[in-house]
């Protein structure tokens, strides 16, 4: 007992003690705050990503698969909640009847795109697109202002005239003051005849825009355009196949997809237990290798969410580790300042000690006296870090506010990062890793006074005065 | 008759403890000629050893004034008291006092740092350590000159402390209770070599002791009681 | 004036107390950790910034309205002293698309896309093609040591094949201007597609202009074959009389040239060099035709060397001023910052967060001399009366801590120079052993795409964090200093 109550009246008494502590809260602060920060930044990039991607796509498909055949092998598998075909494209996207620009100088353009006229054209059925996304979702955000939003969401690409309809960006539709009712060119190409190999033509798609949609992810946003995958599909054929056009059903009217030749380069799957993500890809790729019954040229790729943006999400995901480094070294002045102060209180008390064991205090009872002290600064530091970093990042984005306000700088520009507010995100796992390291090496710093104390010889101490 | 090297006049000291004003020195007038040994005699807690603080300006009196060489030091900055209580009294304390972490050599030749500037000491910091050795050989500890504190006796701590307060030449030796944590035989010692270092140097000699037998070889005792001089 | 007795008494103090060696590693640590952590940041900074220089010519005179002509900017801008040289450009973008190969099937096709938002036009066919004059443009781009850079880039990414482009080697003028490939190339090309050709080599003359493109399409490209036949996909507007244009879908036949590289990731990913000439007749300014105009859509300009921040932005002044009268229209004049500003913020907000972490370093440091001078006046207590006692002054009493101080900051601030210094000149080699020894790597390589980590430590740099940590010590020394001096004598003595 004696223990800590003198570990605790020697910190009461001697406030440079407070200082040690206020060292551990200071590390621990930063520790929290940045990481919050950082990994907020990344929840909400992976949020981003998650939210425009399907749990698992299988992509590259030929223009031989079958794509209903697929799509039962896919659905019979148990984890599978539905599948949607697309058919991706890309194209030149251009104003009808107006020059445009000049194409932005890259570095003075948005960082991950979405003001250049290239974009990549998802080809759709939207009854079979909103059982695996957000599609409805994106439609009907309540940021579309009227003019812009479609007229009937559940059949967006329904049309009276003869242009194929298409959805845009909300971003885009705003910069270039795009209007429901718009018409637009994509300009593209297409490789006719023998499976890929033929000549490369060019195809100018008239479009008529049905409306805004609006996701979360900036880049989706901007580099994508929506067009009813049926009326793709036969825009893009049409020039090669001049003979009638096929017999499909009116694209988006939530029909069965199209039959036999329609085109699909990709299937988007949305699972029952996203989860179980990787050993469902894993199953999936075997049923699509034996559905299509050959197994090269890298058609037919099972891929889960995280993996089709791996290479991003890693290269964040290491930055965040070298910062947890550098933010490491904080802890380790803040040990340093434990180690100055516990000691000094060592070499203070060292009357103390004398008397501790003259009342019949074992060698381990002193070394305890003195670990408590550092273990009651580090607790305190702690505490009071983890309180003070968890709120400062909680109210980040108000103090990023009072600061444009009092100061006029912004700590965090957010346009950059195409953010509307300061990420953060308060990972408890990690709160508790910064508390097994704090406690770690304020562990470390008192138990090399503390040691030193232990092996005090009483009688010096006593013979001291 | 020349003034005398040190006067105090009036003077009152008092200290407060929470609201209470303790009076501590209640108008003491005292007079002390160059060259003259002066026992301060009292009970624990009459006021000696605030009386030698306040001669030697470690401390303000609350009233009254202290005169060196007949001038009044009232009003002087710190700057100068500092300088006045290098130059003109010397301290010797009970516990001595000395920093453990210099040698006895180095103790006595901090002393002579005080005033002088960084570069005005590096020109004559030889002559400064020959005055240092010679007066630690004068107190009879040349062999000790490279010894830390705790490698010395109590006797010679305070001879060191001695040489200390005399490296400056000072008028006034003030000395708190110098023996009083010393052994009889080894405090003979000690106030021997004090009365015949002042009687080389002609230097006056405030002591303050609770010793009798001590007080008695002074050439004048004054009593202390309660914050008055009583005799 | 300080008295002697302060920096004597500190230093023996400091000698006698191996506690204050806690305050020096403190001190030291935080100066290594804040060099090398700044070194090594500092140099994938610099390494950018010189890769961004390097793709953006000094000064682009831009935003410049449809149909401006070149000749006529010419002259007002080489008219300004400041101008060294002036250089066309014409931005447009188009899609590329090699020819399959005729046999075999490893032929890359446009039907596979994946679809990569950050990096979306790495593979695609997504080009934004830089119209440049290649008689001109070497005047104020090095192009040269583009074409350098590439082949040393490739051979490091184990593309031995990879040959510098010989496009603008071609003797001729007018063949380099449209970066031809030789004779015997297209028609070796023209031989394997089967494509009309004369009889005899000897007989053919080179029609496809060539295109430069930056290394980094060799993803979606995969050409290493100089004279490789591509098609370039793109629209051009035919206006009319009341100003709307008509969007035309146009298909010209091109050959690969070489590739290109700045470093500039941007930059190598989305560039494609193609000749002036042959964007201007697929924008409907043909050369052949008498009332075509040299359209441009931006000037880039070559400033004269040496000149300082204030005459660079003086002189672009004086161009925007004297462009806008001759065009009457409003237009930019950028330097190479202006024109990066998105990107180069986006790496100066990184380098911020990193710096405000190493603030925070430096103030646990500041603490920890503070403790250990703190405690030390604590204890020196009866010292500092007995100072008092013999002479000394306030001031000198206070000058014994913040002399402690000063110690202690000057030794940790230099040893961690010293080791900072070292730590960061020899980093690549430690990342290597650190690599041998353990398999795992400080620095993954693939990430930055780099052969070595650079690193960039600048003397006065390290002088200003070495001087920065001393000036800090100083300062927390001064508030012991101040309550060592503030002591009352009497107290001090007294102080059991």
């Amino acid at each position: 007992m004696y223990r800590f109550y003198l570990a605790i009246r020697y910190l009461v008494t001697r406030p440079i003690n407070l200082l040690g502590m206020l060292g551990i809260t200071l590390s621990v602060w930063a520790l929290v705050v940045v990481v919050s920060l950082f990994s907020g930044f990344m929840v909400v990039i992976e949020e981003h990503v998650r939210e425009t991607s399907a749990d698992v796509a299988v992509t590259n498909l030929p223009l031989w698969a079958d794509a209903n055949k697929l799509g039962r092998a896919l659905t019979d598998d148990p984890n599978v909640a539905a599948t949607a075909p697309r058919l991706v494209h890309f194209g030149l996207l251009h104003e009808a009847g107006k020059r445009p620009p000049p194409p932005p100088l890259p570095g003075r353009s948005a960082l991950h795109g979405g003001d250049q006229p290239f974009l990549f054209v998802y080809g759709v059925d939207p009854a079979q697109e909103r059982q695996v996304s957000a599609f409805d979702a994106w439609l009907t955000s309540e940021e579309i202002p009227a003019a812009m939003r479609v007229a009937d969401p559940s059949r967006p690409f329904a049309t009276a005239n003869d242009r194929a309809q298409v959805l845009v960006g909300l971003e885009r539709m705003k910069r270039e003051g795009l209007a429901r009712g718009d018409e637009l060119v994509l300009t593209t190409g297409i490789r006719r005849g023998g499976e890929g190999r033929g000549e490369f033509q060019q195809v100018a798609i008239e479009l008529e825009i049905a409306g805004a949609f609006k996701t979360r992810h900036g880049g989706f946003d901007g580099n994508i355009l929506f067009m009813g995958i049926g009326e793709l599909g036969r825009r893009l054929a049409a020039s090669d196949e001049p003979g009638p056009a096929e017999p499909s059903p009116t694209p988006g009217t939530g029909n069965e997809p199209a039959q036999g030749q329609q085109r699909v380069q990709e299937i988007a799957i949305r699972l029952h237990d996203p989860t179980a993500v990787d050993d469902t890809a894993r199953r999936l790729q075997e049923a699509v290798f034996r559905t299509l019954q050959r197994r090269h040229y890298g058609y037919g790729l099972v891929e889960t969410w995280r993996a089709r943006n791996a290479d991003f999400l890693g290269s964040i995901e290491h930055q965040r580790w070298l910062l947890k480094i550098v933010l490491f070294v904080i802890l380790v002045i803040a040990a340093f300042l434990m180690l100055a102060t516990l000691s000094m209180m060592v070499t203070e008390k060292t009357g103390d000690i004398g008397i501790l064991t003259s009342m019949g205090g074992t060698p381990g009872g002193v070394t305890m006296t003195f670990l408590a002290c550092g273990l009651t600064v580090t607790a305190l530091g702690v505490a009071l870090g983890i309180a003070t970093g968890t709120v400062t990042s909680i109210y980040l984005e108000e103090i990023r506010q009072f600061l444009i306000w009092a100061t006029g700088v912004d700590l965090f520009p957010l346009d950059v990062y195409n953010l509307d507010r300061v990420p953060c995100n308060i990972d408890g796992w990690w709160l508790l890793q910064v508390t097994g390291m704090a406690f770690g090496t304020g562990l470390l710093a008192s138990a090399l006074p503390a040691w030193r104390a232990a092996r005090h010889d009483p009688l010096i101490s006593l013979r001291g005065n | 008759m020349t003034s005398p090297v040190l006067t105090a006049r009036c003077v009152h000291k008092s200290y407060r403890l929470g609201k209470t004003e303790i009076p501590v020195l209640r108008g003491v007038d005292l007079e002390v000629q160059s060259g003259e040994i002066v026992a301060l005699l009292g009970a624990s807690g009459a006021g000696k050893s605030t009386l030698l603080h306040v001669l030697g300006l470690l401390d303000p009196p609350s009233e009254g004034e202290i005169l060196y060489d007949g001038r009044s030091v009232h009003g002087l900055s710190i700057r100068e008291r500092a300088r006045l209580r290098h130059d003109h009294t010397g301290f010797v304390f009970q516990f001595y006092h000395l920093i453990p972490e210099l040698t006895a050599l180095q103790n006595v030749l901090l002393a002579g740092m005080m005033t002088d500037s960084v570069l005005r000491y590096w020109s004559r910091r030889q002559e400064a350590k020959k005055a240092a050795t010679a007066l630690l050989e004068r107190v009879g500890l040349g062999d000790r000159l490279k010894h830390r504190p705790a490698e010395l006796s109590g006797g010679e701590r305070q001879r060191v402390a001695i040489a200390r307060a005399l490296l400056a030449e000072p008028r006034v030796i003030l000395a708190d209770e110098p023996t009083g944590n010393l052994d009889s035989n080894t405090a003979e010692g000690v106030i021997e070599l004090m009365f015949e270092l002042q009687r080389e140097r002609d230097a006056a000699f405030v002591l303050v002791t609770h010793d009798e037998g001590l007080a008695v070889r002074a050439n004048r005792i004054i009593r202390l009681r309660d914050g008055v001089v009583v005799g | 004036m300080i008295p002697a007795f302060s920096p004597f008494l500190a230093l023996r103090y400091l000698l006698r107390r191996p506690i204050m060696l806690i305050g020096v590693f403190g001190v030291t640590f935080a100066v290594w950790s804040l060099l090398v952590v700044d070194g090594i940041f500092t140099g994938f900074v610099t390494e950018i910034r010189a890769d961004v220089r390097r793709s953006t010519p000094d000064v682009l005179v831009t935003d410049l309205p449809h149909d401006t002509s070149y000749e006529r900017l010419r002259a007002v801008i080489a008219a300004d002293p400041a101008v060294r040289a002036t250089a066309p450009r014409l931005r447009h973008q188009g899609i590329l698309q090699p020819r399959p190969a005729p046999r075999g099937s490893s032929s890359p096709t446009i039907g596979t896309n994946a679809v990569n938002f950050e990096d979306m036009t790495m593979d695609s066919g997504f080009a934004l093609l830089l119209g440049v004059d290649p008689l001109r443009e070497p005047e104020v781009t090095p192009l040269g040591e583009w074409l350098d850079r590439s082949v040393e880039v490739l051979h490091a990414h184990s593309i031995t094949r990879a040959r510098r482009s010989e496009v603008l080697e071609d003797p001729d003028p007018d063949r380099r201007s449209f970066l031809l490939t030789a004779d015997h190339v297209e028609w070796d090309m023209r031989r394997i597609f089967d494509l009309p050709r004369p009889e005899r080599v000897e007989d053919h003359r080179s029609e496809w202009p060539g295109m430069i493109a930056g290394w980094r399409r060799l993803t979606s490209l995969k050409l290493i074959e100089q004279g490789y036949p591509i098609d370039l996909m793109t629209a051009s507007f035919d206006v009319a009389g009341d100003g709307s244009a008509q969007v035309n879908t146009r298909r010209i036949p091109m050959a690969f040239g070489g590739y290109f590289a700045t470093s500039h990731r941007m930059f190598d990913q989305s560039m494609v060099l193609v000749p002036i000439e042959t964007l201007r007749t697929l924008l409907g300014h043909d050369i052949e035709d008498d009332e075509a105009i040299d359209i441009v859509t931006d000037v880039a300009v070559a400033m004269q060397p040496g000149l300082s921040a204030g005459e660079l932005s003086a002189a672009k002044s004086r161009i925007r001023t004297a462009v806008a009268s001759e065009i009457g229209d409003e237009c930019a004049v950028i330097d190479w910052r202006e024109q990066n500003s998105v990107f180069l913020r986006a790496i100066a907000q990184e380098h911020s967060m990193m710096q405000f972490v190493l603030f925070v370093v430096m103030i646990v440091a500041a603490f920890v001399i503070y403790a250990t001078l703190h405690m030390m006046v604590v204890q020196k207590w009866k010292d500092i009366g007995i100072l008092a006692a013999i002479g000394g002054t306030r001031r000198g009493i206070g000058a014994v801590f913040v002399f402690c101080g000063l110690v202690v900051g000057s030794v940790g601030a230099t040893i961690g120079s010293v080791l900072g210094w070292l730590s960061v000149h020899y980093l690549n080699d430690i990342n290597d052993w650190f690599h041998r020894t353990t398999g795992a790597s400080l620095f993954p390589r693939h990430l930055f795409d780099l052969p070595v980590i650079p690193v960039h430590l600048e003397l006065s740099w390290v002088i200003q964090v070495a001087l920065g940590a001393v000036l800090l010590a100083l300062l927390v020394a001064l508030l012991p200093a101040r309550k060592a001096a503030r002591m009352e004598p009497v107290a001090a003595l007294s102080y059991e």
